[in-house]
């Protein structure tokens, strides 16, 4: 008594046949190219045996175009559930050597299935995006595919980490799933991610534009902001989406993976005090700071390439998964424009529905003045920073490093945002205007009545400085924690991190804020 | 699209001449918004471009800095024929409360300095150029 012969012959037929995908010749083609293969990228993601493939033997639901004759092993997407780092993740990756990859019925019904039991089961989905975009032969059924992964990118959207990997091609229509994800991973080299192409854009506006322009990773990440992350090759894409995993809890409904060390670091870090320059219109180096103060120095910078007046990124203090977000003085001055301030205000969102705790580093001079600036509407996506950071139920601890004016301070998570802890550098300015500023404001009528103009000037902006640059008026009026010694930063969050790490800050329900978008 | 043979001495050419800008005045029903239908890109109704970095516009040299935000030139720290590697501090720009360091983002002579200690300048506008 065993199981017929030909029964497990057909079964091994029937693998075969699929995992041939679109056979080794159209796989030489993506290796020659520097890509891996749709299998291997899924390989490469999991861990050890542990990728479950979902629907192998699907077949496409085409009858038109001589269709009905043609194979199209897994409907040229490879969807199913495997393990990284020994958690569950959902995902899907379409195969290009199967009819381009090319989104039909079956293909989206497939990628929806693998979304739909992501959301029911709580767990992260990451999709490796490479395709030629709708299955033209199937018309509107692959448009309404489209229509069905982008209704479940919204509903997994804030309860499970969403993670897009672009691959290779991900044109039109096809670039709204991505768009609708958390973060977005490109390779350097062999991606595309845009609307309309070339060749589009020429015959409806007449401008030459470049694939590279307007489509290739580097823009995408440096000049829209479209993509996160920008990937030397598949493997290198890979690697950050697991770097990504590391820091998330699988569900809105988690914590993330906190491992806090039994003893805190008490030890003060004398470097810290000497990375602060003696004189104040120096700019610092807020990475270097960011270095200090993370474990091992390990800190997966998100969107780097993009508005980097402002850091945004993952660390972890003392075993504790913290969502940093610093101002850069060396770029820009560290001052909030439109770019950084979409950047931010999107980070904090992400951190507060994963409940990642909010680490904020002030050392800001100001919303950016110019033109270019109001009319792009500074005021409404500067309030998106006011927005996100008020509305985020997280620990927040804020450290204000140096400057720290007007509404920018405000919008650095201020106390009065509800900030949990905040710790103050001795050199911290926190003041409604700079001195300057505020003594022409001031001062006006003594300073056209004086005789020697520019030494009452000097005096009085020495005056200001000296009064209101500080830390200890805020301090005076209760809007900080402390005041503290740079060196014991590192020991003071980790001390508030533990504190706070039980936060319960319930508040009325409702539908959703109106962030203004 | 239009074909054109041109003689240059005794040499033929056959050239294929695409004539831009012929759209809007062929319109033989111009519409009150006729003029905002130009697709110049630099029409004055256009809104501001609020992009990430200011781009060197095309109206810059080679090799163009610009400035990155609108300030006061403090220092210049390099004089023309000056050669510079990555990173060297080129000026001393004041905004924002701060001495901002403009810095050569690869090796490099300094060819030309378009400012002087003590100009304001505007974002986007060339400070020096590099080749």
């Amino acid at each position: 008594m065993s199981i017929r012969k030909e029964l497990l012959d057909s079964l091994t037929e029937h693998r075969e046949a699929a995992l041939q995908g679109g056979g080794q010749g159209r796989r030489d083609k993506q290796h020659a190219r520097g890509q891996l293969s749709a299998r291997e990228r899924l390989d490469c993601l999991f861990d050890g045996e542990t990728f479950q493939e979902w629907g192998m033997h699907v077949e496409h639901a085409c009858h038109d175009f001589g269709m009905e004759k043609t194979k199209l092993p897994c409907d040229g997407v490879i969807t199913g559930v495997g393990h990284v780092d020994g958690q569950p993740v959902a995902s899907f990756s379409q195969d290009f050597t199967v009819g381009g990859g090319a989104l039909g019925q079956r293909h989206a019904k497939k990628i929806s299935d693998v979304m739909d039991y992501a959301l029911e089961c709580g767990m992260p989905f990451v999709a490796i995006n490479d395709s030629g975009g709708a299955r033209i032969q199937e018309a509107v059924e692959s448009l309404s595919g489209y229509g069905q992964v982008f209704y479940r990118n919204v509903m997994l959207s804030g309860s499970v980490p969403q993670i897009a990997i672009i691959a290779g091609n991900c044109a039109g229509g096809a670039a709204y799933s991505p768009a609708l994800m958390d973060f977005l991973i490109m390779t350097r080299e062999n991606a595309n991610m845009f609307i309309c192409g070339p060749q589009v854009i020429k015959a409806v506006t007449g401008v030459d534009a470049t694939m590279e322009e307007i489509g290739g990773a580097v823009a995408n990440a440096s000049i829209s902001g479209n993509v996160h992350f920008v990937a030397d090759n598949d493997e290198h894409a890979i690697q950050i989406a697991k770097d990504l995993l590391s820091y998330l809890p699988p569900n809105n409904m988690q914590d993330p993976p906190h491992r806090p060390t039994a003893d805190i670091s008490l030890e003060p870090d004398g470097v810290l005090n000497d990375l602060v320059p003696e004189d104040a219109k120096a700019p610092l180096d807020m990475q270097a700071i960011i270095d200090r103060l993370v474990d091992g120095s390990q800190f997966l910078e998100v969107h780097r390439d993009f508005a980097s007046n402002l850091i945004v990124g993952f660390g972890r203090i003392d075993g504790m998964v913290v969502g940093v977000i610093a101002n850069q003085p060396n770029v820009k001055a560290g001052s909030l424009d439109i770019d950084a301030s979409d950047k931010g205000a999107r980070f904090i969102r992400f951190c507060n529905a994963f409940n990642v705790p909010l680490l904020t580093l002030v050392d800001i001079p100001g919303f950016l003045p110019g033109v270019g600036q109001e009319r792009g509407g500074i005021i409404r996506h500067g309030a998106k920073m006011l927005f996100a950071y008020a509305s985020a139920t997280v620990p927040k601890i804020t450290v204000i490093i140096r400057k720290a004016y007007g509404g920018s301070y405000l919008a650095m998570c201020s106390r009065d945002l509800r900030a949990d802890i905040v710790l103050a550098w001795p050199t911290a300015e926190i003041a409604v205007m700079g001195a300057e500023g505020a003594v022409n404001v001031l001062y006006r009528k003594e300073l056209e009545a004086a005789e020697d103009k520019p030494a009452l000037r000097k005096q009085l902006i020495d005056e200001y400085q000296e009064k209101f640059a500080s830390p200890y008026m805020a301090a005076a009026h209760g809007m900080i924690t402390d005041v503290i010694e740079p060196s014991q930063t590192r020991s003071l969050v980790s001390l508030a991190l533990r504190n706070t790490i039980t936060k319960r800050a319930i508040r009325p329900p409702k539908k959703h804020g109106l962030i203004p978008l | 699209m239009k074909k054109l043979r041109i003689t240059v001495g005794k040499k033929t050419y056959d050239v294929t001449v695409e004539v831009l800008g012929e759209e809007v005045s062929a319109n033989p029903l111009p519409g009150p918004h006729s003029q905002a239908a130009t697709r110049s890109p630099q029409a004055s109704h256009e809104p501001a471009a609020a992009s990430a970095a200011p781009q060197p516009a095309a109206s810059h040299s080679a090799g163009a800095v610009v400035s990155p935000m609108a300030g006061l030139i403090k220092g210049i720290l390099v004089k023309q024929g000056d050669e510079v590697t990555a990173g060297t501090v080129l000026i001393v720009l004041e905004a924002m409360k701060m001495d901002n360091k403009i810095t050569a983002s690869s090796s490099g002579t300094v060819a030309s300095i378009s400012v002087q200690e003590g100009d304001n300048v505007q974002e986007g506008q060339e400070l020096l150029a590099m080749e």
